[in-house]
């Protein structure tokens, strides 16, 4: 390599930051995927995971364990069930979804459902069932005591959708595998990333690292503004 | 209209806490609660506001005029007409206002009766001076009383209150009964435990005790 | 039941976008790496869009998968560089229509101190033989792509299992491969095509080549029509005559990287190749 590091991620920042169109496609791509993703699991898996916190049925437990290993499935595994759904033969076949968007937003809502399950299950779990109680005498249908409750527990609740998010976000197996790196249709960051490493063309992968990286950042941050704001609160 | 329980029984695998054949609560009524640790008493109050399922038995709000009573408003009676209020009570994030006007939301009100409700509740509480102030940091007197105006706003029916007096200060206890006497007077049944004799168990009609798994009426010679 | 699932699912799912195979402007291509790392797909691409009016998606993988997304029904058509691969597919009649397209050729990539004296060898047979019997490290990239398998059927003809010290399969595109081989300081198989992509990011130089054996053609082959009635067999039908007009092949042959012609255009309408309807 004759770039040195440092002149790599110059050239990167270079080419965010001169709105070059091929970089922001790709990012549109990773985005639109991940937040239809994040949109069709968000209240049925915290629904799950609320359920889960609430009520005792035979096997639970094994469901628990289930979702709590799965968080750890590598993405390509993930990436081969959808493929094996979605290919000519596979059960899903006829609809010819198969290195499409739709089909990315599959392998993605596969990947996101037990990080929000297992995650929503624990902030349920762990938090203050007064608060469920209080609501309900006070008058609360169950849907509201539910709102009521995910309102007092959004910090961890936060914690579950940033998790999930970031998981799905920063995949590239399933992408790869279902979506096929289509320009303009179905590249999107990590798999771009993957693409133009292989090609050599670390100036245009550091770019799009650099997005992923500004992206957890701002993530965080504003999950940790959120945390300071209700301590703030809490010490008055 | 009172608050009837028939043929409850609770059991916690193969414990059972208690059984009771019948249970009324009437309106206007003040009730004192009393029993050892452990002898269910939380648990009653729990079931007689409808937050937690007894093992057999139901409990169900006896009406004087059956015509009010719409099937489709009603599948959960006692939801909003009989509260509970926990020993340490839950606070909801926000101001001390935006709880005091937590259960206001479900009742048909105009929104001047809203209003007035509200200014009312937090004049009794003495929590004028904190009304914009976040709920979490009031001091433990403040917490019980905005719990209890929270539950007053609603105009309940029936109010069973755990231990409320429990490590409280005179000036939060005085403050205190003198809702209750307010709710009392407005026909409100109250339900409450407590250890000790206090200001707010002074003028109950009846003595209950929970022990040995059964609730008995104490006569009149044997109240504290 | 299934199609219950199917509708649910499909309801769910396709909010702003319309299902994509079902489009008959979108042409969906299989094909290598090394025809869309190297350029050539974004060179000729917006020529034959403009052209005909069509859209080409683009699913650049290894050979045997892009002939596997082939027998699946998966795509519209394949372009791949494995001749014997090809034969079968076409043979199997899950393919029709194959045209040579185009040819570029493999160069034999070595460290620069050259430690199995690969330079002097006649031809490549000989030269495979010399690495293996030196024990030289030699990266393979193992997986299943037309250069692997060029570089298996190289070892077959030598008569060498390839089981010594210094072999490592990889399994990763021609990229990766380059990039160990560079760091490694070993000996590996490429298409000249992304050699000269990566020519300035290797320590490796050119220890053989223009030999027959490593000539690399391409073939454009269309999917069974009978098989898969619902692909967009015009529109690959289209494709496949533009690529081997005139215009395309000319296109071909100008196509260059760092002023090296990369890639040959071989498409002469009087030889067709074997399983042509």
């Amino acid at each position: 390599m004759n770039d040195g590091m440092l002149s790599v991620f110059q050239q990167g920042l270079s080419l965010l930051f001169s709105f070059d169109p091929d970089v922001w496609a790709i990012i549109a791509v990773s985005f639109s995927v991940s937040m239809r993703a994040m949109a069709l699991t968000l209240v049925p898996c915290i629904l799950m995971g609320f359920g889960l916190a609430v009520t005792r049925f035979p096997g639970r437990h094994a469901v628990i364990s289930l979702c709590q290993t799965l968080q750890a499935i590598p993405t390509v595994v993930v990436g081969l069930i959808t493929y094996l759904l979605l290919f000519r033969q596979g059960v899903l076949g006829d609809l010819r979804w198969l290195f499409s968007q739709n089909a990315m937003v599959m392998a993605q809502v596969m990947l996101a459902a037990p990080v929000l399950i297992s995650l929503s299950y624990g902030a349920f779990s762990s938090g203050d069932w007064r608060a469920w109680e209080t609501a309900r005498t006070l008058g609360a249908s169950r849907a509201r005591a539910f709102l009521t409750l995910c309102h007092e527990l959004r910090a961890p609740l936060l914690v579950a959708i940033i998790a999930a998010f970031s998981r799905i976000i920063t995949e590239v197996g399933a992408s790869m595998l279902v979506g096929g790196n289509i320009h303009n249709l179905t590249r999107n960051i990590p798999t771009a990333i993957a693409l133009e490493t292989s090609k050599g063309e670390f100036a245009q992968a550091a770019a799009l690292g650099i997005v992923l990286l500004i992206l957890a950042l701002m993530i965080n941050f504003s999950l940790s503004s959120l945390r300071t704001q209700q301590e703030s609160l809490r010490r008055g | 209209m009172s608050l009837v329980a028939t043929d409850i029984e609770m059991q916690f695998g193969p414990r059972r806490l208690f059984g009771i054949p019948q249970l009324i609560l009437n309106r206007g009524e003040r009730v004192w609660l009393q029993g050892a640790n452990g002898a269910g008493k939380t648990t009653l109050l729990k079931i007689l506001a409808g937050l937690q399922r007894p093992s057999g038995g139901r409990v169900h709000l006896h009406q004087d005029n059956a015509a009010t009573n719409r099937w489709w408003r009603n599948r959960d009676p006692l939801r909003g007409r009989v509260i509970y209020l926990h020993q340490t009570p839950y606070l909801f994030n926000g101001s001390v206002e935006e709880n005091l006007a937590y259960g206001l939301k479900h009742l048909a009100l105009t929104v001047e009766e809203r209003q007035s409700r509200v200014e009312q509740a937090v004049a009794m509480a003495r929590l004028t001076p904190l009304r914009h102030q976040s709920a979490q940091v009031l001091s433990g007197g403040e917490r019980q009383r905005l719990a209890l105006a929270r539950a007053w706003v609603m105009r309940p029916h029936h109010l069973l209150l755990d231990e409320p007096t429990a490590s409280l200060d005179p000036d939060s206890i005085a403050a205190m009964a003198a809702m209750l006497d307010a709710l009392q007077s407005q026909g409100c049944g109250l339900l409450l435990t407590s250890h000790q004799h206090t200001d707010l168990t002074l003028s109950s009609q009846q003595q209950w005790l929970l022990s040995e798994q059964r609730l008995t009426a104490l006569p009149k010679e044997q109240r504290a | 039941m299934k199609r219950l699932t199917l509708l649910l699912i499909a309801g769910l799912l396709a909010l702003p976008q319309t299902v994509m195979g079902a489009e008959t402007s979108n042409i969906r291509l299989a094909t290598t790496t090394s025809t869309d790392n190297s350029g050539l797909l974004a060179y000729l691409l917006p020529e034959f869009e403009s052209d005909s009016g069509y859209q080409v998606q683009v699913i650049a993988t290894g050979t045997g998968k892009a002939l596997r997304h082939g027998r699946n029904g998966d795509v519209d058509l394949v372009m791949t560089h494995a001749p014997d691969a090809e034969a079968e597919f076409v043979q199997r009649g899950y393919g029709r229509l194959p045209r040579q397209l185009m040819a570029n050729d493999f160069v034999l990539l070595g460290p620069v101190a050259d430690p199995a004296g690969v330079r002097q060898a006649p031809n490549v047979q000989a030269a495979f033989t010399a690495i293996a019997e030196h024990s030289a490290p030699f990266v393979s990239r193992g997986d299943e792509s037309g250069t692997h398998i060029k570089e298996l059927a190289i070892w077959q003809a030598a008569g060498i299992q390839p089981e010594f010290t210094g072999y490592a399969a990889i399994g990763q595109g021609m990229g990766p491969a380059l990039l160990t081989a560079s760091e490694m300081g070993a000996y590996v198989l490429a298409d000249r095509g992304t050699y000269l992509a990566f020519k300035d990011k290797l320590a490796l130089e050119i220890c053989l080549e223009k030999d027959a054996v490593l000539l690399n053609p391409y073939q454009v082959i269309l999917i069974s029509q009978t098989r898969y009635p619902d692909l967009n067999h015009n529109g690959a039908m289209v494709f496949s005559d533009w690529l081997v007009s005139d215009k395309g092949q000319r296109m071909i042959d100008d196509f260059k990287i760092n002023g090296e012609r990369l890639f040959q255009a071989t498409y002469t309408p009087a030889t067709l190749p074997v399983g042509a309807q």
